[in-house]
């Protein structure tokens, strides 16, 4: 059971003022989001209408602390389909980077910008690999790049991790 | 007038080939080649068979006279059936037309170029305008003591939300302009009798107390009554800026205490008597409008016991009056509505208020939060923008019906489950409105004899009639017809006014439904025929059956019901069906007999599909299945018809609203018989055709041809 005195008013509106997340409140509910996303059709825990539905009635918690949040795949049938135009990927992914701001980020997450950061990769290049390419003829790879880190360090991404 | 029965053929530009004709020394054949253009001379007593195309095209071609109608185009050209066929089917038609007494043309004199108009709302406004612009003399009556209506109650119009005198004073003041216009407040309807064109309308106007005003408003300074009028305060005397421009007492709350009669400087008088009149008029029209449901009866919504808990309109007026500043609110749609222990259809416009409401909120109070919560969401048509609209503005959408409303620590409590998160939810809030549903104003309908559905005027089951024409010559506008918009109820009361200024131009209106007719003799009085009617046109009057000619469809259902053959339909008495059915059927035959509206439509779009069926087919045309008696099925098989095909319209879908139901009954009850006689029963078959079911029919004949 959700107690609405708990919801916060203003969380749809923060979502809504974001980049990718304008169409929010055109939501009516028809689930052809849901319908179409082939991540439902194998996890049922997954479900945009829901996610969508929950920031429309300011359950923040709800929608900021479900793992679910983090199952989009970024297929884009859902925007294909929305008869509201709405861009349920992007709108997904505005709520993600709320939730990040907000401090809910997946330690998976984390993990791997510690990976760019050490190696500008997210998988180690071995000797092996290294050993593989020569046989079939390809030029060797840097094993780090450390360029990867700068542009990183250059955005905001650390500072808002880092909460 | 000749007594020989006059047989026009069409070959259809050579395109029907005829054999010899010889019907004997009582008919005149007369060959002609495109009956559909070229119209013989014919008089509307001469009895008549056509032979032609299809009876559909050619009924509208000849609408004025008596006619026998054979298609020789569809069912014998078209197909390559033998040519020597039409002898047959012709001579079946003369046979019926013999025997058949001709349909009578009934006339109603137009006597009085008057009309009633019942309700002085925004549709009875229109209607009245429209009606007195065009010359007729109009009696406009009301039965509260100002004109306006529900809308002259109302803050705003959705969809924009404007307010409502941009509507209603212009409709008002348009009134001022007429010439031939009566208008009467305080004043109900209470007898109506006579027939379109010629009513007689007893009318009881109630006194308004104030008999002269200077409009200075005095009296509510001294008035002590204090009344709650929909979420409005006002005093027992108080005004409305419509119609007459005068104060009004409100008598049902009023304790004659005279306070206002010794300050008033023109005269009220409160002992005013009652006053009755009786006009006469052409032709009625009812705008008598809608009502609130009472949403205290949908008990676990606390209307009337908990405070705060509101209807849409009482919301609206305490909002508007600045009595009323919800920071919470929650809209609650299907209040009583779509309920099957309330009302069990849905009223139209209620969600349309409802999502008015929340722009009302949102447009006063713009901080305020709204939640509606709805089952669905029916903002038909061009209304979806205001839907969309309020979205974007941030009024938060719940789907589902609460389950009760509770007052717990000071606010209110709406309890719901949301269908689009799947979960439980309680929404506290300050202020609760209730979107509930409309009912109409029974008592006028049933004054006027006006056949309800529920709670509503039938409108589709009028056969052929439109659907404004009640009984013609009374005629229903705006939300009386249905709960509707101030858009639509214009353009309704529009409609209206012209139906009926339609019948009052003329000096006389005819028509050519054929009636029920009861040979009085024969009659036993057993009142079967009352229940079978569908339009409840048939009542004993003076220990006899009386038919009422407006109502009467021409269905025939009632003939076949009648056990004593007292009931005839004009023009398809039960003798004539025999002899037409005695010429029609030889050894071998199949009979098909087949409603005028669906199945008899498949025969002929077989021929215009080009498919055949066998020769022994012979289709016989009658208004309903329900016009089928089994003795004509009997007589069909006892003259060697190998079967006999009755085909009706689907379920539900009977012309004549359950004529094909009576069939299936009798239908059921033959083939037992004729089991119990030791015959087949599948010879008889009762089947549901479409009107372009070819196909279907084609399966079916060739089933019953094995």
């Amino acid at each position: 059971m959700i107690d609405l005195r708990k919801s916060d008013p203003q969380f749809k509106w923060e979502i809504a003022k974001r980049e990718g997340g304008e169409g929010l409140l055109k939501c009516f509910g028809c689930s052809d989001c849901a319908a179409s996303c082939p991540v439902r059709y194998f996890d049922e825990r997954y479900n945009p209408r829901k996610i969508i539905r929950f920031t429309l009635l300011g359950m923040k918690d709800i929608v900021l602390k479900s793992p679910f949040l983090w199952f989009c795949a970024h297929c884009h049938a859902c925007t294909e389909r929305c008869p509201q135009g709405i861009r349920v990927a992007e709108l997904i992914n505005a709520i993600k980077n709320y939730a990040v701001e907000q401090g809910y980020c997946p330690d998976g997450y984390k993990m791997q910008l510690d990976l760019l950061m050490k190696m500008g990769r997210l998988y180690e290049v071995e000797d092996f690999d290294l050993k593989k390419r020569q046989r079939i003829g390809l030029p060797p790879i840097d094993k780090t790049i450390p360029e990867v880190a700068k542009i990183l360090e250059s955005t905001d991404i650390l500072k808002v991790l880092k909460k | 007038m000749n007594n020989k029965i006059r047989v026009l053929i069409c070959n259809c530009h050579g395109s029907v080939k005829l054999p010899k004709l010889e019907f004997g020394p009582d008919t005149i054949v007369e060959q002609h080649d495109n009956l559909c253009n070229v119209k013989p001379k014919i008089s509307a007593e001469d009895k008549v068979v056509i032979a032609g195309c299809s009876p559909n095209l050619l009924e509208g071609i000849y609408p004025e006279i008596n006619a026998e109608f054979v298609n020789i185009f569809e069912h014998i050209a078209l197909i390559g059936h033998p040519a020597e066929k039409a002898n047959a089917l012709i001579a079946a038609a003369i046979e019926k037309a013999k025997h058949t007494e001709p349909i009578k043309k009934k006339t109603f004199e137009i006597k009085h170029k008057k009309a009633l108009v019942v309700g002085g709302g925004i549709a009875g406004i229109e209607v009245a305008f429209q009606l007195s612009k065009n010359g007729v003399d109009v009696t406009l009556i009301e039965k509260k003591p100002f004109l306006g209506g529900t809308v002259a109650k109302l803050d705003r119009l959705y969809p924009e939300g404007t307010p409502y005198s941009h509507t209603l004073m212009p409709l008002i003041s348009n009134l001022g302009s007429c010439k031939k216009l009566e208008r009467l407040v305080n004043t109900t309807l209470t007898e109506v009798s006579g027939r379109p064109g010629d009513y007689r309308v007893a009318l009881k106007t109630v006194p308004r107390g104030v008999v002269e005003c200077i409009n200075c408003g005095k009296c509510i300074d001294v008035c002590p009554v204090e009344v709650d009028d929909d979420g409005k305060k006002r005093k027992a005397i108080y005004y409305l800026p419509t119609y007459p421009d005068s104060y009004a007492i409100d008598f049902d709350t009023c304790t004659k205490c005279g306070e206002c009669v010794k300050i008033c400087p023109g005269k009220i008088d409160l002992n005013e008597k009652i006053n009755e009149t009786e006009i006469n008029v052409g032709a009625i029209v009812v705008a008598t409008g809608l009502n609130w449901y009472d949403v205290k009866k949908v008990e676990e919504y606390g209307y009337g016991r908990l405070e705060g808990v509101m209807k849409t309109l009482e919301f609206e007026r305490a909002v508007a009056s600045g009595t009323l500043h919800p920071k919470k609110v929650a809209v609650i749609y299907c209040a009583g509505s779509r309920d099957t222990n309330h009302l069990p259809y849905c009223s139209k416009i209620c969600c349309l208020l409802g999502l008015k409401e929340a722009k009302l909120v949102k447009d006063r109070f713009p901080e305020a939060e709204v939640y509606v919560i709805a089952m669905d969401m029916r903002s038909y048509g061009t209304f979806e923008y205001l839907y969309n609209k309020l979205r974007d503005r941030g009024v938060s959408f719940v789907k589902g019906k609460p389950s009760e409303i509770l007052k717990r620590n000071g606010s209110l409590v709406v309890r719901t489950e949301d269908l689009y998160t799947n979960e439980l939810l309680e929404i506290d809030v300050d202020s609760v409105v209730l979107s509930s549903g409309f009912i109409a104003d029974t008592e006028t309908f049933s004054k006027l004899n006006i056949k309800l559905d529920g709670d509503f005027p039938v409108l589709f089951e009028n056969a052929g009639l439109g659907s404004h024409e009640l009984p013609r010559g009374i005629f229903t506008a705006g939300a009386a017809t249905f709960p509707s918009g101030v858009a639509e109820t214009l353009i309704d009361a529009r409609k209206a006014s012209s139906s009926a200024l339609n019948l009052l131009r003329e000096d006389r209106i005819e028509t050519r439904l054929p009636q029920a007719k009861v040979d009085e003799e024969q009659c036993s009085l057993c009142r079967m025929c009352i229940g079978t009617c569908p339009y409840k046109a048939i009542s004993i009057v003076d220990d006899k059956i009386k038919i009422n000619e407006e109502l009467c469809m021409g269905c025939g259902i009632c003939s076949v019901t009648c056990p004593s053959y007292a009931s005839q339909l004009e023009g398809w008495n039960h003798r004539g069906l025999y002899e037409q059915i005695r010429a029609l059927v030889d050894k071998g035959d199949l009979l098909a007999i087949m409603c005028r509206w669906s199945a008899y439509n498949a025969t002929e779009r077989a021929a215009q599909d080009r498919l055949s069926y066998g020769e022994n087919v012979k289709i016989m045309r009658v208004p309903c299945t329900g016009a089928v008696d089994p003795s004509h099925v009997m007589l069909a098989l006892n003259k060697g018809a190998r079967g006999v095909l009755i085909g009706g319209c689907y379920p539900d879908a009977c012309h004549y609203a359950r004529g094909n139901f009576r069939a299936k009954a009798r239908e059921s009850i033959l083939r037992m018989n004729l089991e119990l006689m030791g015959m087949d029963k599948n010879r008889v078959r009762l089947e549901w055709i479409g009107k372009d079911e070819a196909q279907k029919f084609i399966k079916i004949v060739e089933e019953m041809n094995k």
